[in-house]
């Protein structure tokens, strides 16, 4: 049995309140309650009176470093809590020279794993009172009932093949480093099996998707590898892509921004975690990831890193002869 | 006068109403039900607590062509009228009570709203009593309930293994009298006011938790509480809450031109968006997030109630609630004006 996130609130509302009264920080982004306790919601605290509110459970999945961007502008630090993939998303934003490492303070948070609250808040459990880590398994209790569920099925998607447990940017840690292994290896047969369909099916698939799209740009606004200054798609003049809703211009919204995220993709997830409409949009990320490690044989494009396999024009060694 | 369907005489109604116009129905695609338009009655899907898309979409639509015009040396326009007849299936009582809100804006002063008229006159709205209230749901806290009417030409209530129905309109009448002719039975009156009380009383957990009395006027001394700073700050600026809700209505008009020929058309806009209020000077009187959430809060728990006399600008239908990808939610906004912490 290991530690879980509950086990490091009181830890982390003292760091906080510490860091916020010493001056260190002025303003903290963490999880507060939500709707309900399986929801757990981004809060950004900025008085120690409101420390107490912040709260910590195996439900903080929300990718908080994006809201990085709404202080670059301001003096002094902001302080933030990363998981593994988290501090890779704050790693995006560093890189793109978007935010600076020394106007963030980190406070890590080593995961084994965040389980999936939507598949959870159907089993009826009530409202959830504690959950233990029993290895292969978490077992949930509510005020009406509790479950033991296996990791394998109730954690989410990336956290089964999430090689990076540990924050790998922070400036204080809560509790020791987990072991860092994937529970099972990355997986593209959903995309292999969705690349030999034929082009008719494929086409009707996306058709579908694109056009329950509601335009609201939450896919976006979550991501930490959209942090254009300005959207191409807020530019009113010359308008690039028209405000009607229609399949032509959701197409456009869609496959330019995974185009323009391709290779600097986190694969957090967020895109399609937050989609209110549901659409599969990391399955967009996911196959251009595939194609990558094929074809440039970088095996972890995820991972943010100063060289990108698209952000690079190396002529002497491009196969293309016309290049 | 109350009257029973049974459920295939009901698919058989709808499947006759396909054939000569439009219906809409919530129906699942890849695990999502919506209102959407479907060809029969086989494609509708009726167990779900509520759609994730409103009637909105089919009475003031988020994008809508107005006029073509033609600029070759002298100017002419033509007007696009939404002719088409419509049917929406399956409304619930939130949807219901929605449409009489977004009437008193669009159909209720000086001037209405042409599109929105002719839509509301060529719809015929048939709602659908909840039989399971989400745990999202919260429509009593503003006097409606599971059983609520509004604006239904029709309301349904299912009722064991068939569906009690009673028309309210005209076009409902004409409904039953006409293409449902045949396919309703009298019912029992007393005990379909029964199964309607039954209804009416059904119990909402999360209504109970969201007390709204009052607020309207607590709001008038709150524009500038340090509250809107505190809440915006976890706000993503996305058009969530807006889009999926059935009273938001503010919009943007867009021309577009070429070659001398051009359209314009009004589509959504979202007071979350950072361009929502941007003007042509790059000026913007709702400049941070700050601004924008108070907007639509205030909107609807302010500035509706003082202009159209006393009802607020949401119905529960706890769209928001649900969809929020960070939890900033008008039930929560509520919850923490009167006192009761919900966020941090």
């Amino acid at each position: 049995m290991s530690a879980i996130f509950t086990d490091h609130q009181a830890a982390l509302r003292d760091e906080v309140r510490k860091l916020l009264t010493d001056g260190t920080i002025k303003g903290f982004i963490g999880y507060a309650r939500g709707r309900d306790s399986y929801h757990p919601a981004p809060a950004i605290v900025t008085r120690p009176d409101q420390v107490d509110g912040l709260i910590l459970d195996q439900f903080c999945i929300f990718g908080l470093t994006k809201y990085l961007l709404d202080y670059i502008f301001e003096d002094g630090k902001m302080g933030i809590v990363a998981k593994g993939c988290d501090s890779l998303a704050l790693q995006r934003l560093i890189t793109d020279h978007r935010v600076s490492r020394d106007k963030v303070h980190v406070i890590g948070l080593p995961c084994a794993g965040v389980i999936n609250a939507e598949k959870v808040a159907q089993l009826g459990l009530g409202n959830v009172q504690k959950v233990t880590d029993k290895g292969a398994s978490f077992l949930v209790e509510g005020d009406k009932g509790s479950r033991e569920l296996a990791k394998t099925e109730y954690l989410w998607d990336k956290c089964l093949w999430c090689e990076h447990h540990n924050p790998a940017v922070a400036d204080s840690k809560l509790g020791p480093e987990v072991e860092n292994v994937a529970m099972k290896p990355r997986d593209y047969s959903d995309i292999e099996a969705m690349e030999n369909l034929p082009p008719a099916e494929k086409a009707a698939y996306w058709t579908r998707q694109f056009s329950r799209c509601i335009r609201c740009y939450a896919c976006r606004n979550v991501c930490p590898a959209c942090n254009c200054r300005e959207c191409v798609f807020d530019i009113a003049d010359p308008r690039w892509v028209g405000n009607t809703v229609k399949l032509s211009e959701q197409q456009m919204f869609h496959f330019t921004r995974a185009w323009h995220v391709a290779g600097r993709c986190v694969d957090c997830g967020e895109c399609e975690r937050v989609c209110p409409m549901e659409l599969p949009l990391m399955k967009l990320q996911h196959k251009l990831q595939k194609d990558i490690v094929k074809l440039f044989g970088n095996p972890k494009p995820f991972e943010p890193s100063e060289v990108e396999v698209l952000g690079q024009f190396r002529a002497t060694e491009d196969p293309e002869e016309f290049m | 006068m109350l009257m029973t369907i049974a459920p295939d005489n009901l698919k058989n109604l709808l499947d006759k109403l396909a054939r000569d116009r439009l219906l809409v129905a919530p129906s699942m695609e890849d695990g999502v039900t919506r209102l959407k338009p479907v060809h029969s009655a086989a494609e509708i899907a009726f167990d779900y607590s509520n759609t994730a898309t409103s009637i909105k979409d089919f009475l003031f639509p988020q994008s809508e062509d107005l006029l073509r015009f033609v600029t070759d040396g002298t100017l002419s326009i033509e007007e696009i009228k939404p002719e088409r007849a419509q049917v929406a299936f399956g409304l619930r009582p939130c949807d219901l009570a929605s449409v009489a809100l977004m009437d008193k804006v669009l159909l209720g002063g000086e001037f209405s709203d042409a599109h929105y008229q002719t839509r509301r006159n060529n719809t015929l709205l048939i709602g659908l009593a909840c039989e399971n209230p989400a745990d999202t749901c919260f429509c009593t806290t503003y006097g409606y309930n599971p059983g609520w009417a509004g604006a239904a030409d029709v309301m349904l209530y299912k009722d064991g293994d068939k569906y009690l129905a009673e028309a309210l309109t005209d076009k409902g009448r004409e409904l039953v009298g006409g293409p449902g002719e045949g396919l309703f039975k009298p019912a029992d009156e007393a005990a379909g006011e029964a199964v309607k009380k039954a209804y009416a009383e059904k119990d909402v957990p999360f209504g109970k938790e969201v007390d709204v009395q009052g607020i309207d006027k607590i709001l008038d001394g709150f524009f500038y509480d340090q509250y809107w700073d505190d809440i915006s700050k976890k706000c993503i600026g996305c058009g969530t809450c807006t889009y999926v809700c059935p009273t938001c209505h503010c919009f943007l008009l867009t021309d577009e031109a070429r070659g001398g020929q051009g359209l314009r058309f009004r589509c959504w806009d979202s007071c979350m968006f950072a361009n929502y209020t941007k003007m042509a000077s790059g000026a913007n009187p709702r400049p941070t997030k700050k601004e924008r959430v108070r907007q639509r809060f205030m909107h609807k728990l302010n500035y509706y109630p003082n202009r159209y006399g006393g009802s607020y600008l949401c119905t529960g239908c706890g769209r928001c609630v649900a969809m929020c990808p960070v939890g900033l939610h008008i039930a929560g906004v509520i919850k923490d004006v009167k006192g009761v912490k919900a966020h941090a």
